[in-house]
């Protein structure tokens, strides 16, 4: 993304393990699923308001997501399972604009992995592409 | 000529009988009746032309290049709403299912008794709806196309004694490539810029794309032509371009154009403008199922059921890609990806909702409106019922799980989990939801004290000013909008056929 700080960086990266894990049915994750340079180019490509949209997203879950936990303490610096306990508060949040800070930043590293090829021969994902329409 | 404004000279000017704002499904068939009769036309569209559309694009692409915002436009309040809008020539007919339904008469009749509407009568709108089927060639969805995850409600609801169809839709031979919503690769959907515009365009109309119109011109009470920037590649303002015009329509949706009218500070003696609105609420329902259905495959809104109309629920086909199916399932971590390893099993239905409840269209900071919307109880009511019932259906079709929109019920895995659904008392808060048929935020009636135009769809305050499209509407419509917004504007765009010398300069 344009402007990365570093705690931004350690946002991402402490999200994806969340978001992405390894293992389980998909045999693909975080390590495997190369979400940087998506991020930063639909970031380049997204008008500068949705942009700022998405700075702000990793800032709230940075430094306020803690807030569920009741401790201050970046997210980028907490245990998985406490991480996966925000993420969890956000996406069942009543308040669609809180919900939203989570659909919108999931949605980052959901994108590219479920875009990934190897993920959607992995899921038996073969929908329109090249031209040629593959009804089953 | 359909026109690239940055092809234009700057500070560029130009005269013509009418200016319309828009290319969808309000301002393409606006554009070319008036260019038909011989009037002078300027259409002016923000977006770009897409067409012929490469799709050996990424998948955000098309996100990002065809819906305003990127997509990421919703509504403010309980729940708050994705609300995702086109902008591309062509309007969200571009990006919308192609489902292609008339008004029904019960609601043309509540309008009429409601709100006068006196030059309007249901008789002129059917050879207006014939024209405009005819155009965008309006068939029932080949059932080869339906793919399995139509076919599977269908017979699902068969099982419950549920009558359900294939939808009508504006096709050419649609191949069911699935991707409707993000313009379709086969060229088949006969959105707005694949009929309505090139003909307007062979018949004269000058269609200018990348322009944004930023002011409505007014002398004397009497409209007098609008002004606005040339955008360049990056969306930013290139010059400023002023149309002349003795009639402007304003075409650009539910949503922007009572902000164009608040932004001008016109049109609104009523105190109407931007109130009354409407948008079809609708939730998804997910079943999980053991065989493979591929629900990708095939028209993802092909079958409907109206079965429960009356009571203000529509059941219409979806699905998604699993890019962007995923960020919609109600799980995080290894429980979506068990989720996800399922996607080949899933199908996808919606419920669609007569909405009672009204938002507000407010003036916001710049360009963006401020849109606000609550969902009563009763609506929410409607949901809880609507979810149940596609619930039941794909428990009878042989689902072994149904992914609910109700925080809190993500899964049920029986009939009888729908008993916890009833009992539960859901709230608005509870749902998740999208919407995608803003209307009535400039609505028609035949007295100014409480509408914004008349039933020729001109504004009463302000002469020469006319708005096509569904914020005309005066209530919920119940049904998809688009062949609804293309009769209306026909019939605005005879309205000035038939008296051009009260207009034409």
């Amino acid at each position: 993304m344009n402007n990365l700080t570093p705690r931004e960086k350690a946002t991402l990266e402490a999200l994806a393990a969340c978001i992405i894990p390894e293992g389980g049915p998909v045999p693909f994750g975080f390590k495997e699923i190369n979400y940087l340079p998506f991020i930063e180019e639909m970031a380049a490509a997204v008008p500068a308001h949705i942009r700022w949209v998405i700075h702000f997203n990793l800032w709230f879950i940075e430094y306020f997501g803690c807030l569920y936990l009741h401790r201050l303490k970046a997210f980028s610096k907490l245990g998985l399972n406490d991480r996966e306990l925000i993420l969890l508060s956000l996406r069942g949040s009543k308040r669609f604009l809180i919900r939203g800070i989570y659909i919108l930043t999931s949605a980052l590293f959901l994108i590219p992995m479920y875009k990934d090829e190897s993920v959607m021969n992995a899921i038996g994902y073969t929908g329109f592409k090249n031209g040629v329409n593959k009804i089953t | 000529m359909i026109i690239d404004s940055q092809t234009l000279e700057e500070n560029f000017h130009a005269d013509a009988d009418v200016v319309i704002v828009g290319s969808g499904a309000g301002g393409a068939p606006m554009a070319y009746q008036l260019a038909k009769a011989g009037w002078k036309v300027i259409l002016l569209e923000e977006g770009r032309n897409y067409t012929p559309y490469s799709f050996e694009r990424k998948s955000w692409e098309p996100m990002r290049d065809m819906y305003r915002d990127s997509g990421m436009t919703f509504t403010l309040g309980t729940p708050s709403i994705p609300l995702p809008m086109g902008r591309a020539l062509g309007g969200t007919t571009i990006i919308n299912s192609g489902t292609c339904f008339r008004i029904p008469e019960k609601v043309f009749g509540h309008w009429k008794n409601e709100f006068g509407l006196s030059e309007m009568e249901y008789s002129d709108l059917v050879p207006l709806f014939e024209k405009a089927e005819d155009m965008i060639h309006v068939q029932s969805a080949p059932l080869e196309t339906l793919g399995a995850n139509n076919r599977l409600f269908m017979e699902g609801a068969t099982k419950l004694g549920i009558q359900s169809k294939p939808l009508n839709r504006n096709i050419i031979n649609c191949k069911g490539a699935g991707l409707c919503v993000f313009g379709c690769p086969e060229n088949a959907k006969q959105s707005m810029e694949k009929n309505f515009l090139p003909a307007a365009s062979n018949l004269g109309a000058t269609i200018i794309t990348s322009a944004r119109v930023e002011k409505i011109c007014i002398k004397k009470n009497v409209a007098s032509g609008v002004e606005g920037i040339f955008l360049d590649e990056q969306r930013k303002q290139r010059t400023k371009f002023t149309i002349d015009a003795p009639v402007v329509v304003l075409s650009c949706g539910a949503i922007y154009s009572p902000h164009m009218l608040l932004k001008n500070g016109i049109a609104n003696r009523s105190g109407q403008v931007g109130r009354n609105l409407h948008i079809h609420p609708a939730s998804k329902v997910i079943g999980i199922f053991d065989e493979e259905i591929n629900a990708w495959s095939g028209t993802p809104q092909g079958a409907y059921s109206d079965d429960f109309a009356a009571e203000g629920i529509m059941l219409e086909g979806f699905f998604l890609p699993p890019a962007i199916l995923s960020f919609a399932l109600p799980a995080l971590g290894r429980k979506l990806k068990d989720y996800m390893a399922d996607y080949s099993k899933m199908a996808g239905f919606g419920v669609m909702v007569t909405d009672s409840s009204r938002g507000r269209v407010m003036r916001g900071l710049g360009h963006f409106p401020l849109v606000l919307y609550n969902l009563n109880q009763s609506d929410t009511d409607k949901f809880v019922k609507g979810i149940d019932i596609v619930s039941r259906i794909y428990f009878a079709a042989g689902a072994r799980k149904i992914l609910s929109p109700v925080h809190g019920m993500d899964e049920l895995t029986s009939v009888d989990d729908l008993e916890k659904l009833h009992r539960a008392k859901v709230r608005a808060a509870d749902l998740e939801l999208s919407a995608f048929h803003p209307m009535g935020t400039c609505r028609m009636g035949d007295l100014a004290k409480n509408s914004v135009v008349n039933s020729h769809l001109e504004t009463h305050d302000i002469k020469g000013l006319f708005v096509a499209d569904a914020s005309v509407f005066p209530s919920s419509l119940g049904v998809n909008p688009q062949m609804t917004i293309m009769a209306f504007s026909l019939f605005a765009a005879n309205y000035l056929v038939n008296n051009k010398e009260k207009y034409r300069a």
